[in-house]
């Protein structure tokens, strides 16, 4: 299956990794139709080549139709908030979709959907056959539902799904894992927890993109499940100091990992007071506290996949963005991004 | 100091919500009628406000107050809002003012012949962060202004459901959300806009629209926005220039103004500001804007001329799409 011969429908097009994602596959496939929201987003889309459909995943109703006369189907729509919230987009939003997909014969129906379905309490080292959890947050639960219907569409139905479970997916947009943790440092509303060992598993977007490009078309793909990771071992000290050098900032505040919880406790009580965002949350300590690897070799042995921008890479690319966005100080060469520029 | 007599016409979701508790807080207001066609209603809001008068018809209160909020559905504005005008009382609407621009033109010349406030509750106006927002980018032109503002009609507590009649509302999307977004850019402006584009849609097959696009040209540059009754959308402010940009909330009155701008030495320094203001919240703003005006009879902040504008702005776009 040639992605040049496709005509791709991303839905979640106008995300953070779907915007990449996008940009990409209009290089690449015949067409792409992407679904927006928003009808001034539409008009600029369309300027730039994409064919655009306006609807939501919260009225599954409004994106169905379009699923007609596509080859393949990317859902990158991703839903949290309450159960419910969550559950409207990520299980029944991907039920009506697939759904679509299956009687419009789609020949791809790729789904992002996230490394935390295996719960927090993990080994060193999990592979993609590792048990989903059964609890956790309304995001990571409704995420475990929506991966079982798809297998078990793809079981029923023979339906050709392709799932892709990615790590931290850092880059420039990334409001969790770039943006996000810039302003933390930059206000100093962060706290690098058991002197930063914990490891970081991380993704560059580009090479994330890359990946559900390829699970898209690869035969190797169909029916399987991947984790989007790099295998580069990162830990969270490295992470965190790579931004905080960005900011000419030589310090992180630290805390231990017995102390973290406690911190954690006084920090999120004082900000019910302050309405302020706490310094440190049980996120923290979840993901600083971790020394779970996920594993990155199937997608290598059977996709012949690996991810090419590591920390210091990315980084790297970063660093220019953040300063076109005038999110750390500019330099002398630096012109300031406008959203009349993305003409 | 006498205390002003305020009515209130429609006990709904904005009168409960933002109108009365607004009036409420400022100090020389009485809450002297309130006036629903429903009882429970009146109930209410009498036991929550304590309006000593209550009725289910609007003439019934003319000669207790110096003032009223008109806050019922759209069709209705005009008819409410032309017998207080008459009987010599001023007048705060909640947007849409009318449903056109005839009927819209009466009301002010009855506003005049009588000597009284008219007044149309543009709340974003009150807002102090597009306030800050608008003075930093006023000096620089051309400038675009992108603004966008939506949800789901569902979610927003209404008592009535006129909004998805286009004989009740006079439109949709537009008229209800769309209204705010040519307000601020005519705010912004100052001068006369021209509609260069708009796109709507009834993607949920309602009878009104339910997602807009619409372009308009001013001397001075253009503003670009978007709207849903249906999506939820990013409710963001964003005002670009040669050199820069700055932007906001349009809904959340505690989100920050970000600026950016390559001739100032601070931003060139620093990277991008964030300037934060109060967020005391605008209806207050508005309220307390509307009395003194009424008190000291000086110039309401939504002019006249601004208006018209505005509703030139909307009968052109439903005579294009079909009113």
């Amino acid at each position: 299956m040639s992605l040049s011969n496709s005509r791709v429908l991303l839905i979640g097009g106008t995300g953070f990794i779907g915007s990449r994602l996008a940009r990409q596959l209009l290089l690449q496939a015949r067409s792409v139709v992407l679904t927006v929201r928003n009808l001034a987003d539409s008009a600029l889309l369309e300027r730039q080549g994409f064919e655009t459909h306006l609807g939501d995943v919260n009225f599954p109703e409004t994106i169905t139709p379009v699923v007609k006369g596509c080859d393949v189907v990317f859902y990158l729509a991703a839903g949290s908030g309450s159960l419910q919230d969550a559950r409207r987009i990520n299980v029944e939003g991907t039920r009506a979709v697939l759904q679509a997909a299956i009687d419009n014969s789609v020949e791809r129906f790729v789904y992002a959907s996230t490394v935390a379905v295996y719960g927090e309490t993990l080994p060193e080292r999990v592979t993609e056959d590792f048990p989903l959890t059964t609890a956790g947050l309304p995001y990571t639960v409704s995420k475990v539902e929506a991966e079982k219907l798809i297998l078990e569409y793809e079981e029923k139905y023979q339906a050709p799904v392709v799932i892709v479970r990615p790590t931290l997916v850092f880059g420039p947009g990334s409001a969790n894992w770039t943006t996000g943790i810039i302003d933390r440092l930059k206000y100093d509303k962060i706290f690098l927890i058991g002197n930063g060992q914990g490891i970081a598993n991380l993704i560059y977007v580009d090479d994330l993109v890359e990946l559900l490009i390829k699970v898209s078309s690869d035969e190797r793909a169909l029916g399987r499940v991947f984790h989007g990771t790099n295998p580069e071992l990162v830990t969270w000290k490295e992470y965190l100091y790579g931004y905080a050098d960005l900011l000419g900032k030589r310090h992180i505040p630290e805390v231990s990992r017995r102390m973290a919880p406690r911190l954690c406790a006084y920090c999120t009580m004082e900000s019910r007071f302050t309405r302020l965002s706490p310094p440190i949350n049980i996120y923290d300590i979840g993901l600083q506290t971790n020394r779970t690897i996920f594993d990155a070799e199937k997608a290598k042995t059977i996709l012949q996949f690996e991810p090419k921008i590591g920390l210091k890479e990315g980084l790297r690319k970063i660093e220019s963005w953040l300063r076109e966005e005038g999110m750390i100080a500019p330099t002398s060469r630096t012109t300031f991004t406008r959203a009349t520029q993305r003409d | 100091m006498t205390p002003l007599m305020l009515g209130v016409v429609g006990c709904g979701a904005i009168a409960t919500k933002a109108h009365i508790p607004a009036f409420k807080e400022l100090g020389n207001v009485v809450l002297r009628a309130a006036v629903d066609v429903r009882q429970d209603l009146l109930r209410d809001v009498q036991g929550k406000f304590k309006f000593s008068s209550v009725a289910t018809d609007y003439r019934e209160i003319a000669d207790l107050v110096d003032a009223v909020v008109v806050s019922t559905p759209n069709h209705t504005h005009y008819e409410i809002a032309r017998f207080f005008l008459d009987c010599g009382k001023h007048v705060l609407i909640e947007k849409p003012i009318t449903t056109t621009y005839a009927s819209t033109t009466e009301l002010y010349e009855t506003a005049e012949a009588n000597g009284v406030k008219l007044m149309v509750g543009f709340s974003r106006r009150f807002s102090e962060n597009i306030r800050l927002l608008r003075e930093i980018t006023d000096p620089f032109t051309p400038k675009t202004v992108f603004a966008s503002l939506g949800g789901d009609i569902k979610n927003w507590p209404a008592v009535s459901s006129y909004r998805t009649s286009f004989s009740e509302a006079g439109g949709g999307c537009i008229i209800d959300q769309g209204i705010h977004l040519i307000d601020t850019a005519i705010w912004f402006f100052g001068t006369k806009p021209h509609l260069s584009e708009a796109k709507v849609t009834k993607i949920m097959g309602g009878e009104v629209e339910d997602n807009a696009f619409i372009r308009l040209t001013f001397e001075d540059g253009e503003a670009i926005f978007s709207c849903s009754s249906t999506f939820g959308l990013d409710s963001e402010l964003k005002v670009e220039y040669d050199c820069g940009w700055a932007k906001t909330d349009l809904n959340n009155l505690r989100t920050p103004v970000t600026y950016l701008d390559e001739r100032s030495l601070l931003c060139r320094a620093t990277g991008r500001l964030e300037l934060t203001t109060g967020g005391t919240d605008n209806y207050l703003n508005q309220a307390r804007h509307f009395v003194e005006c009424v008190r000291d009879g000086t110039d309401c902040e939504v002019s006249k001329k601004e208006v018209m504008w505005g509703m030139e702005v909307l009968d052109e776009i439903y005579r294009g799409y079909g009113r």
